[in-house]
């Protein structure tokens, strides 16, 4: 008796697209490609991802290599058990008999209704999901040949941000050569659905905008519940700029308290190339078109021209004295001087100052990974353990969210917070990481309140007594703020944790 | 305030900074000849040294580039130790190597033929590569022992800055991979060669040359600057989105020459990772800054100055991995990008009438620039480089120091 196997569900593509997706962070459609895009099924069917079961049409095989003969084909395998909520759209029946089956009155599939489905038990041989789809749904990516999966991982390498890390691969010659007839894709009388329409700018900068929160959670605590407050979506902060940024994500109301400055936040997310200093010039533009603001238009441009005598370290100065003065203050200034100052990511992240507060660099930080955008993420950043998957879902998350389309994903682990791994109890990871860091200053040993006698000079107790250890928080963040934590250092640190 | 001093070190590309020609060329086959050509900024040295990259573990590669200081730049910038040489040095050091005989007692038959002025008399760094290749073309499979393997693959930069004959003479070895990136619009050498002849020495085939288009150095205004220019009809002019810019280079005609050298520290100690060029035209001049920018920095240890001359025939002891201002000649600075460029136009004289030469010059120049490009000239001095430059304040700003 022939055994009925689990469903398979494919995308076929290629390297170059795939190589796409890592970097973007999601499985999207055509239309949701941060940058080249060459032809494949993606673009079959705007707004959808079409999904082919169990095996893959030969004329989708030959899409996905059809703009260049030196195209790289690969097939992805997806893992629906990702999707807790949602529906998909079947496209077809079996195409043998497509003229026997009636066409069905609706097409609705419940994604969660598939899993652990046979393939005896499913009557349809594609279907469609909204897009995007999270990283965390690629279950492996097959390749044709050993040498195409060698030259995937060779060319991976050749560019500065996709991790790979993160990718079962495996070769199955068999996938590309497909047994039944496969004359068209889709039953031709499969008219396009609808869809509700992906604005990808905004989830791409959200994903940037939680990376660098999550890199900037190290500094303690305050940092910490800045970051987890925007990675599930909440408003819990007291910070104005944070409000100013949360509304710009989350509000669909026009009249907020900081809707004059929502240009800036437009204009961060609009700009995804990470040489181009054009936003400044459109930052200035804005700036100079109201006489209130006109002053600061005038400051940064002869900052820029290098007209302004006074040094970075008096100019920061000023604003934190005068943001002392007036804690209340918006700090709009400070912020736009800091991409004029800092005209990257990495050198934000490498730069510290003495006058600045945790929720200024969480902050700062979060308009910087805006304007970078997921894709403009270091690698090392990425390959934080668990971060990639992790911010993956956050954004797929949040564009179906926004988009209202109902599909909703399972959350991967949770990359773990520097912060919350420091719990009193922690003695032997603690004691590890102030050596590894250089942290001892920071932190005080505080003994069990229990009686205990002098003996030559030494605090003598009963029985085992474990000290517990107390973060000194001030010391801490001066300390923990002037190091950048990469992706070795931080998966050494979780390993630790751990007890591995 | 602390600064933790980054390296500056060659970056890969995003894939989402590479188009579909750039993805294009690292596609292409490890074997064959290919001629990569395009604008200042077009990504041509990107795409040479994600190809050196591709050998380097084999290490079956060479890369050539025309000046010491772009080897020199590249050597630091890449990170790791690559297979690296000025073609010239390479190839007077291979005929010399090969040649029999001792290199004491043989030295005069050993040693580089050159091509002969009108008189008869020996042109310096200027080989008779006919000549040469038929002395290539004489040698036994013996003399040709100490010769690098055949399937070696020559990664050219700057490649339109030699003539034919050197890759003529690199065939009669029989050397087979090239992979030749080229600029016609920034030729400086007299013997050189053009697209057409790159494709014709090459025997390249349509599909073997690829042609990048999009500047990704320089930011729109200084590309917009420096396209005024371009003089070359025979590869088009670099694509430029039509926008304005924060960017726009500009002019300053500075009373005191101190007022320059302020601004120029100003920039430096900005952002002590960057690297600033300071680029002028003659030596006395380069001599001069230096000089200048070296002896006011005192108090700014932070602030790296250097500088390089092609004349003194010595090692480039310039440290491109990391930021400060660099003097150099703008004969130095071809195929080397700077984050901030300041042009020195005193100097800078138009010879014979011939502006176009003038204009290569100052395209050369201008497009060395990533983030922003700063013009000097003395109030005092008349510059006749003042004809040329653009009066329309969209292009260039206008400005007093």
């Amino acid at each position: 008796m022939a055994t009925v196997t689990k469903i398979a569900w494919f995308i076929p593509t290629n390297t170059e697209n795939l190589q796409m997706m890592l970097a973007q962070g999601l499985i999207t459609d055509s239309n949701g490609f941060a940058g080249t895009y060459y032809n494949d099924v993606l673009s079959e069917y705007p707004g959808f991802i079409p999904l082919f079961k169990n095996e893959v049409p030969l004329t989708a095989l030959n899409m996905a290599i059809s703009e260049a003969s030196d195209l790289t084909c690969c097939i992805i395998k997806i893992n629906l058990s990702y999707v807790i909520d949602g529906y998909g759209v079947h496209t077809r029946t079996d195409i043998d008999n497509a003229l026997e089956v009636p066409f069905k009155e609706t097409n609705k599939v419940f994604i969660s209704s598939l899993n652990n489905k046979k393939s005896d038990e499913v009557d349809f041989e594609s279907m469609l999901i909204q897009a995007p789809l999270p990283l965390s749904c690629i279950e492996e990516v097959i390749f044709q040949y050993k040498s195409d999966l060698d030259e995937f991982k060779t060319s991976s390498s050749n560019v500065g941000n996709v991790s790979i890390a993160i990718l079962k691969c495996k070769v199955d010659k068999n996938l590309f050569e497909p047994k039944s007839s496969d004359a068209a894709m889709f039953d031709s009388r499969f008219c396009s659905p609808e869809h509700n329409t992906i604005e990808y700018s905004k989830p791409y900068s959200f994903g940037g905008l939680v990376a660098l929160s999550f890199y900037f959670s190290k500094n303690g605590e305050e940092s910490t519940k800045l970051f987890n407050s925007i990675a599930q979506f909440e408003e819990e902060s007291s910070s104005l700029e944070y409000k100013w940024i949360y509304e710009y994500f989350f509000s669909s109301e026009d009249n907020n308290k900081f809707q004059k400055w929502n240009i800036i936040l437009d204009t961060l997310n609009h700009s995804k190339k990470r040489d181009d200093s054009e936003y400044k010039n459109t930052i200035v533009e804005f700036l100079d078109s109201t006489v209130e603001t006109q002053f600061i238009a005038e400051f940064l441009t002869d900052y820029h021209r290098s007209k302004v005598i006074k040094s970075d370290a008096d100019i920061i100065e000023k604003f934190i004295m005068e943001y002392d003065e007036e804690p209340k203050k918006f700090k709009i200034q400070l912020f736009l001087f800091m991409f004029f100052y800092k005209d990257n990511l990495e050198k934000l992240i490498e730069f510290n100052h003495a006058s600045f507060r945790e929720e200024d660099y969480v902050l700062i930080g979060m308009l910087f990974g805006m304007k970078n955008g997921f894709i403009g993420l270091p690698k090392w950043l990425v390959e934080y353990e668990h971060l990639h998957l992790y911010l993956s879902t956050i954004m797929a998350n949040y564009a179906h969210l926004q988009a209202k389309t109902g599909l909703h994903f399972k959350a991967p682990p949770k990359p773990l917070l520097l912060n919350e791994m420091l719990s009193p109890k922690k003695v032997d990871f603690i004691s590890w990481l102030s050596k590894s860091l250089n942290l001892n200053e920071c932190f005080e040993s505080v003994m069990p309140n229990k009686e205990f006698t002098c003996v030559k000079g030494k605090s003598t107790y009963a029985g085992i007594v474990m000290p517990e250890f107390r973060i000194i928080k001030d010391k801490y963040f001066k300390t923990i703020s002037t190091i950048k934590l990469d992706d070795t250092s931080y998966n050494k640190i979780c390993k630790e944790y751990k007890g591995k | 305030m602390r600064w933790l001093v980054s390296k500056r070190t060659f970056d890969l590309p995003g894939i989402d900074e590479l188009n579909k020609d750039q993805k294009a060329v690292i596609r292409l086959k490890e074997s064959g000849q290919f001629l990569i050509k395009g604008g200042p900024g077009t990504g041509k040295s990107v795409v040479a040294l994600l190809r050196v990259r591709k050998f380097h573990n084999e290490g079956n590669y060479l890369f050539l580039t025309f000046n010491h200081v772009l080897n020199s730049s590249t050597k630091q910038i890449f990170g790791i130790d690559i297979k690296s040489d000025t073609a010239q040095s390479w190839f007077y050091k291979l005929q010399f190597d090969l040649a029999p005989g001792d290199a004491v007692n043989d030295f005069e038959t050993k040693k580089m033929p050159h091509k002969r002025d009108a008189n008869g008399k020996e042109i310096q760094h200027s080989p008779d590569y006919d000549q040469v290749a038929k002395r290539f073309e004489s040698y036994s499979a013996e003399d040709l022992r100490s010769l690098p393997s055949k399937d070696t693959h020559f990664i050219i930069d700057e490649g339109q800055d030699l003539p034919e004959g050197f890759y003529e003479a690199l065939q009669v070895l029989g050397f087979e991979n090239f992979f030749v990136v080229a600029d016609q619009n920034q030729q400086i050498t007299e013997e050189n060669s053009s697209i057409d002849e790159l494709t014709d020495v090459l025997a390249l085939e349509q599909e073997d040359v690829i042609e990048l288009k999009e500047n990704y150095r320089n930011s729109s205004a200084i590309a917009k600057f420096a396209q005024l220019f371009y003089t070359d009809k025979a590869t088009p002019k670099p694509e430029i989105p039509n926008r304005p810019s924060l960017d726009t280079p500009t002019l300053y005609v500075y009373q005191l020459l101190n007022s320059c050298v302020e601004m120029i520290h100003r920039e430096a100690a900005r952002d002590t990772s960057k690297l600033i060029g300071l680029i002028v035209a003659t030596e006395t001049k380069r001599e001069s800054y230096t000089k200048l920018l070296t002896k006011s920095v005192i108090g700014n240890a932070d602030i790296i100055i250097s500088s390089y001359s092609n004349q003194t025939k010595q090692n480039v002891n310039i440290d491109f991995s990391k930021g400060g201002v660099v003097v150099l000649c703008d004969k130095s600075v071809k195929g080397v990008e700077f984050d901030v460029v300041f042009i020195v136009l005193d100097g800078l004289k138009v010879i014979n009438n011939d502006t176009d030469a003038i204009k290569k010059r100052l395209y050369v120049m201008a497009s060395r620039a990533k983030e922003k490009l700063f013009l000097l000239r003395s109030a005092s001095i008349p510059n006749e480089i003042e004809g040329i430059l653009p009066a329309d304040e969209n292009i260039m700003i206008r400005d007093n120091i």
